[in-house]
This record gives C-alpha cells, structure tokens and sequence, in this order.
C-alpha cells in the first residue's frame, strides 16, 4: 500500500513536471502581453514546432520504415514538420493575440493525457522509463495542439488504410497503422497551416475542408 | 522549448550504431557463462569452443550482460559419430524455421508430420529419418534447477505460460534427447522470475538437426528491449559442403523513447548488427531462419537484408502470425558452391502444432 502511493506520488509529480516543461515556455511568450506579437509569434513558433516535429515523426515512423534509409527519412519529415509548424505557429502568434490561446490549452491537456497513457504503459512494460512516460507526454502534447486536425487526418487515414487493407491484403495491418499515422501528421500540419492562412483563432471547427469541383 | 525542439528534430531518426565486436572480454557475460561451475547432466556438454560476437556500443554490452546473469548456459548436443558418415552421404536437405512460442508449439508433433520423424517417448529414436533436416527454432525454453534465482524485474520479461498439452515434451533439451537430435541452444532471458514450486526456465534460440554441428557461434544482437542471441552452427549438407545456419529473432519493439530518437529503427539495427558479425565469421553458403518481427515484406529491415542475402527464395505472399509477415528464411551462396534452393520449395506450412507462428521450408540439393 505505501509502494503503491509512493509510485503515485511519483507519477503524479513526473505529469506535473512534464506537463509543466512541456507548456511553460509557450505558455510564458504567450500570457505575456506587454510583449505584444512578438512575443506571441515566439510562443507559436515554439508551440508549432514542437507539435510540428512530433507529428511528423510520428506519422513517418511506419512509412519511412519501408525505405532502405529510415533514419534519414525521418530526420527529413521530423524537419520539415518542425518547419512547417514552426512557421504557421509564428505566424498565428503575430497576427492574433488570442489565436493560440485554445491551442496551448489543448496541448496541456494532450501532454497530460499521454503522460496518463505512459504512466500506464510503464507499469505495463517492464522495459519502459521516465523518458517513456515523457516521450508519450510529448507526443499528447503534438497531438493535442492540433486536435481537430489530427483526429480528422488520424480517422481518414485509418479508414483508408484499412479499405486497402481489405482489397490489397499486401498492405497488411502494418500499412493500415502508416496511413493511420500519416493521415494524423498530414490532418495535424494542415490544421496548422489552415488556421495560419486564417489569421489564427477563428471558427472553431478547426479545417476548412471544402471541395470545389471544375465541370 | 525551441532548443528542445530543435534536439528532438536533430536527434530523430539518429539510429545508434550496429557496430560489432567478436569475443567480448573476461568479465562480459558471455565468458561466465563459459566459466565452469555445478552443471546439471543436460548441461555439462556447454560446449567451449562456442565463439561469442555482440554489439561494441558499450550501452548495449552494458545492458546484455545485465540480462544474461538470469540465464543458464547454453547447451551442446552433438549426435552419435556414427551419423556423421552418413552425413556426407546427404544429397538433399530441408530447413525449416519455426517459433513455437515457448513451448506453445509441440515440436514432437511438428517433425512427426511435417519430417516423418518419429520420437520414442522411451528413448532415442531408432530409426533414422527419412530425410535430414536442420530446424532453426525461436522462443524456445530450456527447464532447469541450476539457473540464477531472481526476482522479478525489467530484465525479466512477463512468463509466457502456454497451456500444457498432450503430446510430448516441450523443454528443447529433452526433445532433443528423446529424438536423437543434434542441438545448440543459447538461452537470452528468462521465461518469468523464480518462483516456489516451479522450475526455472529460460529462454531463447536453437538449432536442432539430424546432421552434426559444428563450428558453433552465438551472435548477441544490438540492445533494444530485451536481450537476443542468434545461434549459428554448421552442417555438411550436400555434396558435403558447409553450410552456415542460423537462428534469429528480433524485437517486436523498442521502448518508446528509443522508438522516436532512433525513427523506428530497432529491428533494422539488430539485423544489421547481426549481418555484419555472421559476415565477419564465415564465408561459406549461409542459410537463415527467424522471426524477425516484421509488419510487412517491405519494411527496411527485410530490404537490407536482401541485399546481403542475394539468393534469398522469394516472399510467397502469406503471414506467418496472424496477419503478419513475421517469419523468413535468407539464403546466399558462394562462388563455385553446388548447393542451390529447390525451386518453389520455400513455402509457409499450414499447421501451426499450438504455436501462435506457422512455420517456413525450404529445400536445398546438390
């Protein structure tokens, strides 16, 4: 019994410090106004980047796994992730004092979650450390900064990998889980670019998914 | 925030090196496993003369010799002198690879349907088989009251417990008696911690054959979640030339943590790891057999190691566990060797004999 509430004090305290560390820097660019967009463009971009990068990362994992170099290939899209997150976040910052308000709070929430999710996985796999329990935090934190995105891309991802899956049995189960996990890095970088063409903090709703079609 | 961003952007996808060592030093794993100490009948044939390669990172060497104090030694079986004259009679020879699941899989059952060899539950068989065969078998388990006690850990891994089941006996050593079967079984980790009432067991890869073996090696893997140990030996096929087989079975995962830094890289690593220290020891015909865990026929791991086993048979299209491509054999041939695959011999077999992986054949001939 006191094993057991030593170890939930400990997870609890690792949640608080990894959520902590997780949204502090943006949350402290952001909250400060006296900075003006500066110093909310600095806190996008580093709130963009880093949901940026882990989103890309992750949604290469399975498909840059199928290349002959896939380290290589997930240093490029973790890159470019963080490039194109780094830039949209930026630019929500400067041009909407609020516009990246819902987002950090997501994020925290979404750091909290997968630190939740860690914690849970670590007393599942004996193999599994602190910096596992991080690892999933961050990757809740990339996630939760672009919910919406990222379960729309998440869902038509998984949906179209298994469609393939059924009709191409090849695909396999593996390239069900890489069109799932792309999809989500694909839905989480376009709501970012999305609401950074808007001007940021618009509509919730998120993506402006709309089609028009040329007769 | 930005200067960790930019680490997890610069560090992803930054595999840790394969490189490789042969014959670690005193005080490695590996030499006190070689060490002389109480060993039970089964055990005392540990051979000597099995030749040690790991990883050179020192994270890895750290972390495998953590894991290999749980287990036992591993354990040589050589056949009766007798089977060796006929061995240079061979002109055709199966190899098979299976993971039986800790003993999930009745291998007994296995060889009596798939290789018409039958057991005497009394004995060493009698009859000789009707063909020579060379099985190269993972997560197979090894009982024994002399292994290191311990508790439980994150170097020892969940027991596998598959339910008992009629039909023989599943600890690999004992098979390997009972059939009259040449072994080499190098146990990794163990299966569960010590507990009263049980007999500890180990667990890891084996090769077991109607042919000698010779030329005994065991390949530790890169680290990734758990201690591997590939098991290489070398029979007299047809014609009486060498061939090199092999056991292998890689990690289905790595912590999560190494799974982002390294961008999914773990079972790429270990292959690689493992390619380069088979390369480093022969140069004979190579033949081998594993779970390599892969999700798909064209995950990196498999394409690289294409590339080094040029004359590897071709997928035929259909998992091995579950829906997954899970297991393999690679082959690669020498100039001027005689020995080449049975065309279309390669093939899954259907009956998975309680395990929960089918099985792979394929047939070579001079």
């Amino acid at each position: 019994m006191v094993r057991s509430a030593a170890a939930l004090a400990r997870s609890a305290a690792a949640l608080a410090i990894v959520t902590g560390l997780m949204t502090w820097a943006p949350g402290r660019a952001l909250g400060q106004n006296d900075e003006g967009s500066a110093g909310r463009a600095i806190g996008g971009a580093a709130l963009g980047a880093a949901s940026g990068s882990m989103l890309a990362l992750t949604g290469g994992l399975v498909g840059c796994n199928r290349t002959l170099r896939p380290s290589r290939c997930s240093r490029i899209t973790t890159v470019a992730g963080a490039a194109i997150g780094l830039t949209a976040g930026a630019a929500i910052g400067w041009r909407n004092d609020s516009g990246l308000d819902d987002r950090l709070e997501s994020a925290a929430f979404g750091a909290a979650a997968g630190a939740v999710v860690g914690v849970g996985l670590k007393y599942f796999i004996r193999q599994y450390e602190w910096i596992d329990v991080a690892s999933a935090s961050v990757l809740g934190l990339a996630v939760g900064a672009s919910a919406q995105g990222s379960g729309f891309g998440f869902a038509v991802g998984g949906a179209t990998g298994l469609l393939l899956w059924r009709f191409h049995p090849t695909v396999g189960p593996g390239g069900a889980v890489a069109w799932a996990l792309g999809g989500m890095a694909v839905g989480g970088l376009a709501d970012w670019v999305a609401d950074a063409v808007r001007g940021g903090g618009s509509e919730p709703g998120g993506m402006p998914l709309s089609f028009s079609v040329a007769w | 925030m930005s200067w960790a961003v930019g680490m997890v952007a610069l560090a992803s996808g930054c595999a840790s090196s394969h490189a490789m060592q042969q014959n670690p030093e005193d005080g490695s794993c590996p030499a006190r496993n070689m060490a002389s100490r109480s060993a039970s009948q089964t055990e005392r044939a540990a051979p000597d003369d099995l030749t040690w390669s790991g990883p050179a990172e020192s994270r890895d060497i750290e972390q495998n010799n953590v894991w290999c104090r749980t287990v036992g030694r591993p354990v040589f079986r050589d056949l009766p002198a007798v089977r060796l004259e006929q061995a240079n009679r061979v002109d055709s020879l199966a190899v098979l690879t299976w993971n039986i699941n800790l003993g999930g899989g009745d291998v007994v059952a296995f060889m009596a349907r798939e290789l018409g060899l039958t057991c005497d539950p009394d004995g060493p068989a009698e009859r000789e088989p009707p063909f020579h065969f060379v099985i190269l078998l993972q997560e197979v388990y090894r009982l024994s009251a002399t292994l290191p006690e311990v508790s439980p850990g994150p170097t020892i891994p969940w027991r596998i417990d598959s339910d008992p089941r009629p039909g023989g006996p599943r600890d690999i050593v004992e098979v390997a008696e009972r059939c009259g079967l040449a072994l080499l079984y190098v146990p990794s980790a163990r299966n569960g911690p010590t507990e009263p009432g049980r007999r500890p067991e180990d667990k890891g890869n084996a090769v077991l054959s109607t042919l000698p073996l010779t030329d005994l090696a065991a390949i530790e893997l890169p680290f990734e979640a758990s201690r591997k140990v590939a098991v290489v030996a070398t029979v007299r096929g047809p014609g009486g030339e060498r061939i090199r087989v092999t056991s292998v079975h890689l990690d289905l995962a790595s912590t999560l943590a190494r799974t982002l830094i390294s961008g999914n890289t773990t079972r790429l690593r270990q292959a690689m790891g493992f390619a380069e220290a088979l390369e480093s020891t022969e140069s004979s015909i190579t033949i081998v057999g594993g779970d390599f865990n892969t999700w798909s026929a064209s995950e990196a791991t498999l394409r690289r190691l294409a590339l080094r086993f040029p004359d590897s048979p071709p997928w035929d299209g259909r998992p091995t566990r579950g829906p997954f491509p899970t297991d393999h054999i690679l082959f690669r041939t020498v100039q001027g060797s005689r020995i080449d695959l049975v065309e279309d011999s390669y093939r899954r077999l259907e009956e998975t004999y309680g395990s929960d992986h089918a099985g792979r054949i394929v047939w070579l001939r001079d």
